[in-house]
């Protein structure tokens, strides 16, 4: 009697569980139903028959000339960080195609300190802000912390020839385009945010580009 | 004549904002040029997500950097008005994590092994919130028998838990919109997750 008695109320508790949940369903359904009808479709046909069609006709073209005219008409950087690729473009057409390293995303703690670093080569639209010929690496203080070491105190034991290759080109806060040492890992995320250039692509980005060259990073 | 001549007038009295907007309204192209302008004149990223002709821009002043091909697109809730909006959160069952370096461990890069965070380390499938309660789900397209499950997962996904969420936001007097979009390979997918970052502006078209 009392087995009954429980299996009965379990199957009241889950018939109205049931007909709660079969009722939100429905509901929401007809909300949404209701929004998709309130006088918009997401797909809104282009309807060409209206009166003052020529005339919005003319002003789609001016609106797209102006959106034109903002876009580079000089020489351009492309920076894909995903594929680790640079493309020289000018307009549509692609000058120089570049495989890249770019940052490895890593996160660097200061033992004992505050201080962290994430190694991410920024996205967004940059420009060159300097060119450098054979530029002198000072190394800044995470280069010290992750080798365990402690950070000199002068500049001058912080320096290191030779390590950032022929050129450099300086962008954003304190980021480069430079060369490397390691071609072997061009292709793949290694850098601590700088952007790694075979010496042959350097070399040809350093003559293209002039100071105020855009950089636009993805 | 005389029933063209009171038409005539009665246009004139009409404000030309009115007009102007009645014919934008018909006129969804300008809507979306309008709204692209007022992103490219930024400095930075946008992204267009053109649902009519399946595909989605990533643009920086006008001009195209990249572009993915969608495969499929559904949606659900209230329409979504043609402006610029920004990414707020990825929602990821499994967020890719970043390496942490070991100071003093760090190999010479002669003999590197590459720790790093890859396209290969991103995801595949993911939601992402826009202002607006507006919510992408995005995935690749799924092939083969071995796609059956999570597609049966999937559409019981969209055909149950969207529309409690509907209910939910509902109560709450919010704006509930899901778009799903289809994209062609897994890489296609990384790839969006990789360049489409918090705080980016888009316009869905």
């Amino acid at each position: 009697m009392f087995k009954k008695k429980s299996s009965l109320i379990t199957w009241i508790i889950l018939g109205t569980l049931l007909l709660i949940f079969m009722s939100l369903e429905i509901a929401g359904h007809l909300i949404a139903g209701k929004s998709s009808n309130q006088g918009k479709s997401h797909f809104v046909e282009n309807n060409t028959d209206q009166v003052g069609w020529g005339e919005t006709s003319l002003k789609n073209k001016d609106l797209r000339r102006r959106i034109a005219n903002l876009s580079p008409r000089e020489l351009c950087i492309v920076i894909d960080t995903a594929n680790n690729t640079l493309n020289l473009k000018k307009e549509e057409q692609i000058i120089r195609k570049c495989v890249i390293s770019c940052g490895s995303g890593n996160i660097l703690n200061e033992p004992g300190g505050g201080r962290k670093w994430i190694f991410d080569t920024p996205k967004g639209e940059f420009f060159v802000k300097s060119k450098i010929k054979d530029p002198y690496w000072i190394k800044p203080d995470w280069a010290f912390i992750e080798e365990g070491k402690i950070a000199p105190k002068d500049a001058k034991d912080r320096g290191e020839a030779n390590f950032l290759g022929e050129y450099a080109l300086g962008f954003g806060d304190r980021y480069f385009i430079h060369g490397t040492l390691y071609t072997r890992l061009l292709g793949r995320n290694v850098t601590h945010g700088c952007v790694r250039v075979g010496d042959e692509d350097l070399r040809e980005l350093y003559m293209a580009t002039t100071i105020g060259t855009k950089i636009f990073i993805f | 004549m005389l029933l063209r001549l009171i038409s005539f007038f009665a246009l004139l009295a009409v404000p030309a904002n009115i007009l102007g907007y009645c014919s934008a309204l018909n006129d969804p192209e300008r809507i979306l040029l309008e709204s692209e302008f007022t992103l490219a004149k930024k400095p930075g990223l946008y992204f267009i997500f053109n649902l009519k002709d399946k595909k989605i821009s990533l643009k920086a002043r006008g001009i195209l950097l990249r572009e993915w091909e969608i495969r499929k697109v559904r949606y659900w809730g209230n329409p979504v008005a043609v402006k610029p909006i920004a990414l707020i959160d990825k929602m990821v069952l499994l967020p890719p994590k970043r390496e942490r370096i070991k100071p003093g461990e760090s190999d010479k890069e002669e003999k590197y092994e590459v720790k790093a965070l890859e396209l290969d380390d991103m995801p595949s499938s993911y939601t992402l919130s826009l202002t607006g309660g507006i919510f992408l789900s995005l995935r690749p397209e799924a092939k083969g028998w071995i796609s059956i499950f999570p597609l049966a997962l999937n559409t019981l996904r969209w055909r149950t838990l969207l529309p409690l969420k509907t209910v939910w936001f509902f109560v709450r007097k919010k704006p509930f919109t899901s778009i799903e979009i289809v994209l062609k390979i897994k890489r296609e997918s990384q790839a969006f997750y990789w360049a489409f970052t918090e705080g980016t502006e888009c316009i869905i078209f």
